[in-house]
């Protein structure tokens, strides 16, 4: 009984420890070869995305016109322009009054019969009657 | 339905109108029962801001014609019922100037059409009789607190009789300049005048649009008009000298005091107001024609400019109304009326 216990400790004596040290080591070393991969692949993948962006904006600046249609811009302080097709408009000076502010005056449009009180020209295109 | 459809079916027409000013276009016709202008920069976009302008004249005048027996406005007089589903358009109307009596305290208030119909303004001037007697007695208005709108749900009590003279000219105004502006792209600047009440959208001309200030249509040769340039807001006229007609053997004017029911017999027979929209422009003028002194007082709280003429001829300029001709009219008060304001928010 005792001989066998002996057998047995022995036995147990002889399996391997695992070497914990080396182990430890081991794993270092994976873990830092792996950050040293995915830090490489960051700086190809900023460098790459920098390049991108770059070709990208140099590309839009050449194809984009510089101004839309009915933008408004401040080129000045007090200077402001309107564009029409990328082409500035200075706004243009007016020297005598365009419209009158008054009591409103009456006109009759009764039938397709209109009684305007104030065209001197042409007629170029219609409306709808009174109030 | 675009304008020169309705060009061919035989209604109004713009007409050009030669000012001598080769970088603006101009063009006028009569509508709503008076005269719209429209002035364009530049000249070549006329023919899209007509066409923007016609769109918002024929869309207010289905809405707030009370001379027309299909319009919105004159169904809801028409009809004995209580509560309205309205249109979009129309509920605005309704707001502006349900918001304009409460910001005047009552001085402009929409249910006066009682009153109106009494003294015998009941259709287009144009067709009214000179001269007659008094349909009924005229009362004062019910007021404001006998209407509520809720987004587009209006409850009224039945029988009343509104009128929106006091801000749908302006608020026309309004619209048409700012749909114009968008038809032209905003490359430009754009000035529509109904019946001289005057907004404008854009980008002014250098120094602001020169606009001539009188008493009505047939003075603006007369010693007391004043040429100003307006920058930003919008200008709005009433006076008792124009709409006049007589009930009773008395001669009578359309600018009813609400709270008399009669034509109001104020302190000044013209009062032009500069304000952010021209809207509130409107809603302000009238004030000032009804409320006299108490409406001046309140006008200088308001930050708002005006320009008032008294009976005897007397001008009197109020706030930072320009006291020299061509003075610089450029508005910077918060709009209280416009379709941003609180008080329409805030309406009920």
């Amino acid at each position: 009984m005792e001989r066998s216990q002996d057998e047995a400790r022995q036995r147990y004596a002889e399996i391997p420890r695992p070497n914990l040290e080396s182990s430890r080591q081991a794993a270092m070393s994976v873990r830092d070869s792996g950050l040293r991969r995915i830090r490489r692949l960051s700086n190809w993948s900023l460098a790459a995305l920098v390049v991108g962006v770059g070709a990208t904006t140099g590309a839009l600046a050449r194809t984009v016109p510089p101004a839309t249609a009915g933008t408004t811009a401040v080129t000045n302080p007090g200077t402001v322009t309107s564009t029409v097709g990328g082409v500035a408009q200075q706004a243009p000076s007016v020297h005598a009054p365009v419209a009158t502010t008054s009591a409103s005056g009456v006109t009759s449009s009764v039938a397709g019969t209109s009684v305007p009180t104030g065209g001197n020209g042409r007629a170029i295109a219609g409306g709808s009657g009174d109030t | 339905m675009s304008a020169l459809v309705r060009s061919e079916e035989g209604s109004s027409a713009w007409q050009s109108v030669h000012t001598g000013e080769a970088e603006v276009a101009v063009a006028e016709r009569a509508a709503l029962g008076t005269t719209a202008r429209v002035v364009v920069w530049p000249p070549q976009e006329l023919m899209h801001a007509l066409h923007a302008v016609d769109c918002k004249l024929s869309a207010l005048d289905d809405q707030v014609s009370r001379f027309r027996e299909d319009t919105e406005l004159s169904k809801l007089n028409e009809s004995n019922g209580e509560l309205f589903f309205l249109s979009d358009g129309f509920a605005e109307a309704i707001a502006m100037a349900l918001a304009a009596a409460r910001w005047t305290n009552g001085l402009v208030d929409p249910t006066i059409g009682g009153a109106l119909v009494s003294w015998g303004y009941d259709r287009d001037f144009a067709a009214l009789t000179p001269q007659g007697q008094l349909s009924t007695l005229p009362s004062p208005a019910p007021g404001v607190r006998s209407m509520n709108l809720d987004g587009r749900l209006l409850r009224r009590t039945p029988g009343i009789v509104l009128d929106l003279g006091a801000t749908a000219k302006g608020l026309g105004s309004d619209r048409a300049a700012q749909s114009a502006i968008r038809a032209i792209g905003h490359a430009g600047g754009v000035l529509v005048s109904l019946g001289g009440d005057v907004a404008i959208a854009g980008q002014s001309p250098a120094g602001g649009w020169p606009i001539l200030v009188a008493e009505d249509p047939a003075s603006v040769d007369s010693s007391s008009t004043q040429e100003v340039r307006l920058l930003h807001g919008a200008l709005a006229t009433s006076s008792v000298l124009c709409r006049r007609w007589s009930r009773a053997g008395r001669e009578v004017h359309h600018i009813i005091d609400p709270r008399t029911g009669a034509p109001a017999q104020g302190k000044w027979r013209t009062a032009t107001v500069a304000a952010p929209s021209c809207v509130t422009a409107n809603a302000a003028s009238t004030a000032l024609i009804v409320g006299g002194n108490e409406a001046e007082e309140w006008l200088l709280t308001t930050g708002l400019a005006a320009r008032l003429v008294g009976y005897d001829g007397s001008i009197r300029q109020l706030g930072l109304w320009p006291s020299q001709d061509g003075g610089l009219i450029d508005i910077a008060a918060p709009d209280v009326l416009g379709p941003r304001s609180r008080a329409l928010r805030n309406v009920s």
